[in-house]
């Protein structure tokens, strides 16, 4: 055996499996140096454990379960809503993550680059609602997958315990996640039309991604809050490419699948009421993880 | 131990998780029953891993009063969002990452060491020094001064390995680093332990 320098220190702290230990053991009767690095660890494992008190007792959890009981969710009574809002936006920039951030910036500006290109080689129809009406949408919904995921949050029992119920703390990221990627469809829509010879107006050019975009981030919501970032991730795709491939050849027998998915697939009255039904229903659904009685968002104004 | 739990079953109401034979039920069934709200599991989460999670927030905290404090803070995190668990890790390892946020939350200038060039792993020790020696034969006293002069984040990565008795790779994820960083941590925070001791040693001899 060759020094097994780097578990020495697991050795001390007795953290090995067993056949490691066993090893490592074996090592130690043969070799001085070794031995004395475990000697060295085990003085610091000394060190740590030394005068530190006995932790408190089973009276501490009597006073947690008192604290939480008194204090359900203490509310954030001093600051009104309209001082709080900006505050959470803020807050919940940096724990959405910066890679939602820069991979939405850099699909759009993919989906941008490819319609330019694609403008000045391609058929010459009008392409850039096409590609715009396939690109916002799947970046919002991609965005949007994994804001309701405690494996993914790194503040999440901070959240948990804190004056701000979940619905609210969702709504807030739903709401930033959404509107920042709407702003990049735009910038692109303006750009587009501007400088990338879109002829059909930037009405025209908004209303052909604005309805996809808001009914599949309300799907991938929906499915986000229920089932995980995975599967919401997955949903979204599957409807993304039904739209895709629907009107070729390949699909031709789930004509039934792909003509509602296409229909949809546009800004209409029903594409907007069905997008709000999704995201009011995520919303409901986020609540009902909690231990606790939830507070009605609706009823907040009491406060 | 067992008078322990007894202590605590005025808290209990109605049907829950039977508690005889605790350590036959996994840390995994009593954080879901947490979540459930039944507070006699909770109270059994928490006499497993009183000991380590406040030897843990001492050691970092410095003082008695307010590592109960953030022992309670992480308690009731934990009666909260044990929700939150989706099993990514050990039951053990996510609770010392409560723990920490919660020490982090409270303690403000608590900041990771910086990661600087002294952070690369080390190679094949060349054999312990003068320092390592002092720090192997040094007095107890001497000892737990040295520690508490160290830095936070010395002590915070000791704690987990010797006191809490984590795996490297348990630390890393508490820490969110990788294992390679944990063990050149390790190795720094001991290297300044000796050499605080020793320092010690000269100065009073």
């Amino acid at each position: 055996m060759t020094h097994p320098v780097d578990l020495l220190a697991e050795y001390a702290a007795g953290t090995l499996h067993a056949a490691e230990h066993a090893a490592v053991r074996a090592h130690l009767d043969g070799c001085r140096e070794c031995a004395e690095q475990v000697a060295g660890w085990r003085a610091a494992a000394r060190a740590v454990s030394t005068d530190v008190p006995e932790p408190p007792g089973p009276e501490l959890v009597a006073a947690v379960l008192r604290r939480a009981a008194l204090t359900p969710r203490p509310r954030p009574a001093a600051r009104s809503a309209w001082r709080l809002a900006p505050l959470l936006l803020r807050a919940q920039v940096r724990l959405v993550g910066r890679s939602v951030w820069i991979a939405s910036a850099l699909v759009m500006a993919l989906g941008a680059l490819l319609t330019v290109v694609g403008a000045n080689t391609g058929p010459g129809a009008p392409w850039a609602p096409t590609v715009l009406a396939l690109v916002a949408p799947i970046v919002a919904a991609g965005g949007v997958a994994g804001l309701y995921s405690p494996a993914r949050d790194p503040g999440y029992e901070l959240v948990a315990s804190t004056p701000a119920p979940r619905r609210l703390i969702l709504l807030a990221r739903l709401t930033l996640v959404v509107g920042y990627d709407v702003v990049l469809a735009l910038l692109a829509s303006v750009a587009l039309v501007l400088f990338g010879g879109e002829t059909g107006g930037l009405l025209h050019l908004v209303g052909a991604w604005l309805g996809p975009l808001a009914l599949l981030a309300g799907f991938s919501l929906v499915l986000g809050v229920r089932f995980g970032p995975d599967v919401a991730t997955a949903g979204a795709l599957v409807l993304w490419t039904l739209r895709l491939l629907d009107g070729s050849a390949l699909t031709a027998g789930l004509r039934a699948v792909t003509g509602p998915v296409t229909a949809l697939w546009s800004t209409q009255p029903l594409t907007v009421v069905a997008a709000a039904a999704l995201v009011l229903t995520g919303l409901l659904l986020a609540g009902r993880e909690e231990p606790f009685p939830v507070v009605n968002l609706l009823s907040r104004r009491r406060y | 131990m067992t008078a322990r739990i007894e202590t605590v079953t005025w808290v209990t109401g109605g049907p829950g998780l039977s508690l005889r034979g605790s350590d036959a039920v996994s840390d995994e069934a009593l954080l879901r029953a947490t979540a459930g709200g039944d507070p006699r599991a909770f109270a059994e989460l928490y006499r497993r891993h009183a000991s380590g999670l406040f030897g843990f927030l001492y050691r970092i905290a410095g003082d008695r009063a307010v590592a109960e404090e953030i022992l309670q803070d992480t308690m009731l995190a934990v009666w909260r969002s044990g929700t939150g668990f989706r099993g990514h890790s050990a039951v053990r390892t996510w609770l010392y990452g409560v723990a920490r946020r919660q020490a982090h939350n409270r303690l403000r200038s608590l900041v990771p060491p910086p990661v600087t060039l002294a952070d690369v792993p080390e190679p094949a020790a060349s054999g312990p020094g003068p320092e390592e020696i002092a720090l192997v034969r040094a007095d107890m006293a001497a000892v737990g001064a040295a520690m508490a002069a160290l830095p936070a984040g010395h002590r915070e990565v000791l704690a987990l390995a010797f006191h809490a008795q984590l795996s490297h790779a348990d630390i890393a994820q508490v820490l969110d680093v990788p294992v390679g960083t944990v063990k050149s941590r390790l190795h720094n925070a001991r290297a300044r332990l000796a050499e605080l001791v020793a320092t010690d040693e000269e100065a009073s001899r």
